[in-house]
């Protein structure tokens, strides 16, 4: 029996996380109004509020969106959608397998819903010179993205959060994601060429002329600022060379400085803010005009969410769930196929976001009894593939189809739920195969 | 599915804001419009040049390829004002020299642009004369389906400017689809 204040702290979610699923109210002002009402009544006191948000969370995003609109201003990412359509050279097919190939890419280390936010008009574009129907290009581009940005640390919120709350690293996550994202990545591009090939024909002459069309873009012209592009690509690479050896730069720099500490190692966030601060000094942009553009309504969103979760942490709750999976699981094959399945279709309603910040301390708490360390892996691969099961289910859908409506091109919520779960049941299947392979578990 | 169209739309402004129109405002620049894409109805193209453009712009003859059958006439016209002017105020010598020099300019210029579409099999016609450089490319203007203006047309800082006084005109008074490149 839940006392009263349990009740209180599961409304108070509950509600929430139906006020983000139908977003009637803007999903950082339902966060943080649910933040309020659980601080208000002392549930999450004023004290331990702060403990509950994860800050590592925080400012590896708000990093990351200083180095991306710095990179935005240059023209980068209309450079990369340029090269990609004249690389294509006017077949619909290879459109279609490369847009996916660079927003898989791209995705994995930036922000997805800037990365389709750009990519997508010039694949509506594209079909368009082609007079194909986009439908399947822009599905496609959707997948991609969350399939890509599962391979990293950084290629997806959900991964953010499970990096910085069970302190994984980079290279972790490469080693372990990267290879299930490169695997999924490829099947996926085998299904749709699969389901929609047949419809991606065009004739010989209509490929010259949209060849011809492609070609008459011009990517030099895309670069708005010369000087500012080759700035932004060399920190984006440093960034991701950072990324690779933040665990264990202290190993490095002790070579060259030997007063540094051999055992320092950076979190993730760290990388990201160093990040921004290069690119801030060496650009010289102004910081107040990028400082505006950090979505801080997404950084809102996330504390407002930690602080809920955090409700249902101080309530016992979350407790109580962690006993009762661990009571229903008797061993840690079993507790990855729970997590996977159970956060890959709940992340399909529920949005992955949230769903992550609420298993997150399940998982924690259910550390007392077990070795959680390949459930993280289960979580990371549920929540990412499990953004492809509906259109609400991941930011770059909602992007991707925003997009799409505007330009007169409509998906039905069935047309997605049909390509969204083959993929989700068809990446979360192969995904969990391969981890059990890699911790012996098969 | 109302519902869904809706929440999509709720959950796309939470998300993106007024960045989508940025975005595409960026993009109008170097794609094409819907209007642009109709190449089929464009047959001939005024390109009228003067000595504020300075290098060859490779990009617009491969957009020009675009327009299939279309015939290029480019057209370097000298400022007959000024010409009058230092005729007037120095000699007919200077003058002549004045016509001379920039003749001999414009014919670089023609030669380097007739390649430049000749090598995308893109037809052309070349014209040269003294006159004005806003009013005779609007009286010639009638005679074409599409105008392509230098950004920096008939300006007298070719190096520093953005985009010149008399493009912008040009572009705003045209009855023909006109591109500022």
């Amino acid at each position: 029996m839940l006392t009263t204040i349990q009740l209180i702290a599961l409304v108070v979610f509950i509600a929430t996380y139906i006020l983000i699923i139908d977003e009637r109210i803007h999903r950082a002002v339902a966060a943080m109004a649910g933040a309020a009402v659980v601080v208000f009544l002392g549930i999450v006191p004023w004290d331990s509020m702060l403990e509950h948000i994860d800050f590592g969370t925080i400012f590896l995003l708000m990093g990351m969106m200083i180095i991306i609109n710095v990179a935005r201003q240059s023209g980068l990412f209309e450079y990369i959608a340029i090269r990609t359509a004249k690389l294509a050279k006017g077949s619909p097919i290879m459109v279609l397998i490369l847009f996916s190939i660079v927003t898989a890419i791209v995705s994995a280390f930036l922000d997805n819903v800037t990365t389709v936010l750009l990519l997508t008009p010039m694949l509506l574009y594209i079909t368009k010179l082609m007079d194909l129907n986009p439908v399947p290009f822009l599905l496609a581009e959707i997948i991609s993205s969350n399939v890509g940005g599962a391979g990293t640390l950084i290629g997806d919120p959900p991964n953010i959060m499970i990096a910085s709350s069970a302190g994984l690293s980079f290279n972790e996550f490469i080693t372990i994601m990267g290879p299930i994202a490169a695997v999924d990545m490829v099947l996926v591009l085998i299904i749709f060429l699969a389901v929609y090939g047949r419809s991606m024909k065009v004739t010989k002459e209509e490929k010259g002329i949209i060849t011809k069309t492609i070609n008459s873009l011009d990517e030099q012209g895309a670069i708005t600022d010369r000087k500012l592009f080759k700035k932004a690509v060399t920190v984006i690479l440093l960034v991701v060379v950072l990324f690779f050896i933040h665990s264990s730069i202290g190993v490095y720099l002790n070579v060259i400085f030997p007063f540094v500490d051999p055992t320092l190692a950076l979190e993730p966030a760290e990388v990201a803010l160093i990040g921004a601060a290069i690119i801030l000094i060496w650009s010289r942009v102004q910081p107040d005009e990028i400082f505006e553009k950090i979505e801080w309504t997404a950084l809102f969103f996330f504390a407002g969410l930690f602080v809920i979760v955090g409700a249902l942490v101080n309530t016992g709750i979350i407790e109580m769930v962690s006993q009762y999976m661990i009571s229903m699981v008797s061993n840690q094959f079993e507790a990855m196929f729970v997590i996977a399945w159970f956060s890959a279709f709940a992340s399909a309603v529920v949005d992955n976001i949230p769903l992550t910040a609420a298993l997150i301390p399940l998982i924690h708490d259910m550390s007392a009894t077990m070795d959680v360390y390949p459930l993280w892996w289960a979580l990371s691969l549920g929540a990412c593939m499990g953004g492809n099961g509906t259109a609400i289910a991941a930011s770059a859908n909602v992007v991707v189809l925003g997009v799409a409506a505007r330009e007169g091109v409509n998906i039905s919520f069935m047309q997605f739920l049909k390509i969204g779960m083959l993929t989700l049941v068809v990446t979360v299947s192969v995904g969990l195969a391969m981890l059990y392979a890699m911790f012996g578990m098969l | 599915m109302p519902y869904y169209e809706g929440v999509i739309k709720r959950k796309f402004k939470d998300l993106v804001g007024s960045k989508y129109e940025a975005i595409q405002k960026e993009y109008s620049e170097y794609i094409l419009s819907e209007e642009e894409l109709r190449p089929h109805e464009i047959k001939s193209i005024l390109l009228p040049l003067d000595f504020s453009v300075t290098e060859i712009s490779e990009s617009i003859c491969e957009l020009l390829s675009v327009y299939e059958n279309a015939t290029v006439t480019m057209l370097y016209i000298t400022d007959a004002q000024i010409h009058e002017i230092i005729m007037d105020s120095l000699d007919k010598d200077a003058g002549d020299e004045f016509l001379r020099k920039k003749e001999e300019y414009g014919t670089h210029l023609l030669d380097d642009y007739e390649n430049c579409f000749e090598s995308r099999g893109i037809p052309c016609k070349r014209r040269m004369l003294l006159g004005n450089k806003r009013q005779d490319v609007l009286k010639l203007a009638t005679d074409f389906d599409m105008i392509v203006l230098p950004k920096c047309y008939a300006s007298n800082h070719p190096d520093s400017c953005d985009v010149s006084g008399d493009a912008i005109l040009l572009a705003q008074s045209l009855a023909q689809p006109a591109i500022i490149f």
